[in-house]
């Protein structure tokens, strides 16, 4: 099929137009582009991937039995690395083992694999990890962090800002995109410039929702980054453990393990159905215990409430949940949640993989679109520019 | 040439992952990843345990949005500080008593930081007290003065003050 090429006529000229701005958008940044959604899809089901390939990290329960006690778990840690200190503990997926990050001295964020079933340590990661290290790439493009600022992060989320942009003028070109719906269409057998075509229209109409949210909430990471920088709490810091309930300096003091399972017990008195999924231990002795989980489906992901538990006397001093949010906090909680998908499970998980991909895709046929047609189009566009101004074409 | 230019330079951007292979390896074994700051200061002793202090940027003290004065300092003990020690805290100027040592340190306790409130006025010869108190009450002392704790030594910007 040939293309015509012309400018001819205001409303067919502004057509083709748009069609440029909108290659354009994604044109100089594309393989960045393609390499940030490759990774945000793979990232989505990180945890599952390391579950098939590492069996240190699977929850497995030959015996049939019931899950250990938070403390039984915490302490087989503490026997396991005398030296370490306990700061966190989580459990992403049931079908994963508890991640405790352990502080050992030359590995502050190490993380030790514990079966929830029988305790057993079964295996420790000192660095990053996969996970991590498709996070960081993802994230920030492994750039260094000084304080908080990071110039990849900076970079990566301002994506979706032309992201967002192509969508809108991909809308504009398109025009009929409900066909992409009531008569969806994908030739195979026609060269491949239509089979290009209609999958990049057909992946981008069906996955218009998802591009829609990960655009939105990437600029929303830029834009909080931001907020972060500038020293605001979008939430403000817990309430600090009273004086007198700190055991005081003497012979008999040490550091206390809290008890873990009294915190799930009062977070649950405090938020009804409370599920946790992440317990961060004081990070020092004046601060509470952060307990973050659901209770229940939650669109702010499994760890979208928080409770905050004494330490000392297991008493709840404060709680963070949706429906007390302010517009500002509801939109830093919920955008990331909505960016992850992890807020199903592996059901959500599953998705999130199927429509990254399919996001992948629309970005790499854009290119190959590109490349086979809108360079002779941009040329065209671009020639009564150049006939006038000859020496800055280039 | 010129051909070659105009197809590839649309996957210039692929440049900035040159950048990711760069610092890849440091964020893999931890280098990067577990961090310890900036202007990492050589360890002091305070009392049996050493610490070493950094920045968590070379930038002078920010005012906050709640008008305070605000820089972050990190602070690394020696193992046996980071289990004995109760609560250490950092100040500008010496504390009058435990009670009122200052920003509290927290976070990774091999890796702890503070958010230093600063005086609207400061000098190189002010000094930055780190105190630690231990489970058993011991309180140990040192101090670093702002002419080396602080990369950038400079008087806070004056227009936050004007009333």
């Amino acid at each position: 099929m040939a293309v015509e090429i012309s400018t001819g006529g205001a409303k067919k000229g502004r057509g083709r137009l748009w069609l440029v701005v909108h290659g354009w958008l994604a044109l100089p940044i594309w393989v960045l582009l393609f390499v940030v959604c490759v990774t945000g899809t793979l990232l989505s089901v990180a945890h599952e991937l390391e579950w098939l390939a590492t069996p240190t990290v699977r929850a497995s329960n030959p015996e049939g039995v019931e899950p250990l006690p938070l403390n039984d778990i915490v302490a087989s840690v503490a026997q396991a690395y005398p030296e370490g200190i306990i700061t966190r503990v989580r459990q992403p997926e049931p079908y994963l083992a508890y991640e405790v990050t352990v502080a050992l001295p030359d590995a502050p964020f190490a993380r030790a694999h514990v079966n929830p079933y029988t305790g057993a340590v079964q295996g420790l990661t000192e660095g990053p990890g996969f996970t991590g290290f498709l996070f960081g790439l993802h994230s920030w493009l492994l750039f260094p962090w000084t304080g908080n600022f990071n110039l990849g992060w900076y970079i990566v989320t301002a994506l979706g800002f032309p992201m967002l942009a192509s969508v809108v003028t991909g809308l504009v070109v398109y025009k009929k995109f409900w066909k992409a719906f009531t008569q969806p269409r994908l030739r195979v057998t026609k060269g491949g410039r239509a089979f290009w075509g209609d999958f990049h229209r057909l992946s981008a109409m069906w996955g218009l929702w998802f591009t829609l949210i990960i655009a939105i909430s990437g600029g929303w990471f830029l834009i909080s980054l931001l907020i972060w920088s500038s020293g605001y709490k979008i939430f403000p810091d817990p309430p600090l453990v009273a004086r007198e309930h700190v055991p005081a300096p003497g012979p008999a003091a040490r550091r206390v393990m809290p008890d873990l399972d009294a915190a799930v017990a009062a977070a649950q008195a405090a938020v009804p159905g409370f599920r946790p999924s992440t317990i961060t231990l004081p990070d020092s002795a004046y601060s509470h215990a952060t307990l973050y989980g659901d209770n229940g489906f939650s669109f702010f992901g499994k760890s979208g409430h928080r409770v905050f538990v004494n330490p000392y006397t297991d008493e709840v001093g404060g709680t963070v949940v949706p429906g007390d949010m302010t517009a500002l906090q509801v939109t830093s909680g919920l955008l990331p949640a909505l960016h992850f998908g992890a807020f199903g499970g592996l059901v959500t998980k599953l998705i999130w993989f199927v429509f990254g991909t399919a996001l992948s895709g629309v970005i790499l046929s854009g290119i190959i679109i590109w490349t086979k047609r809108t360079a002779k189009a941009t040329v065209d566009i671009l020639r009564p520019v150049n006939a006038t101004a000859p020496a800055a074409a280039e | 040439m010129r051909k070659t230019w105009t197809r590839w330079k649309f996957h210039l951007s692929a440049l900035v992952l040159v950048a990711s292979v760069w610092y890849g390896p440091g964020y893999i074994s931890g280098a990067h990843w577990a961090d310890m700051g900036e202007r990492v200061l050589s360890p002091v002793a305070v009392g049996p345990y050493r610490a070493t202090l950094s920045e968590a940027a070379v930038v002078a003290p920010e005012r906050d949005p709640y008008g305070k004065l605000i820089k972050t300092y990190n602070v690394i003990l020696s193992s046996e500080g980071a289990r004995d020690v109760q609560a250490a805290y950092l100040r500008v100027g010496k504390p009058r008593s435990t009670k009122a040592a200052g920003a509290i340190l927290h976070g990774n306790p091999y890796r702890l930081h503070a958010h230093v409130p600063f005086p609207d006025a400061f000098g190189p010869e002010d000094e930055l007290w780190l105190t630690v108190e231990t489970w058993t009450g011991e309180v140990h002392q040192t101090a670093w003065p702002l002419a080396e704790a602080l990369g950038v030594l400079r008087a806070p910007t004056q227009t936050a003050q004007v009333r």
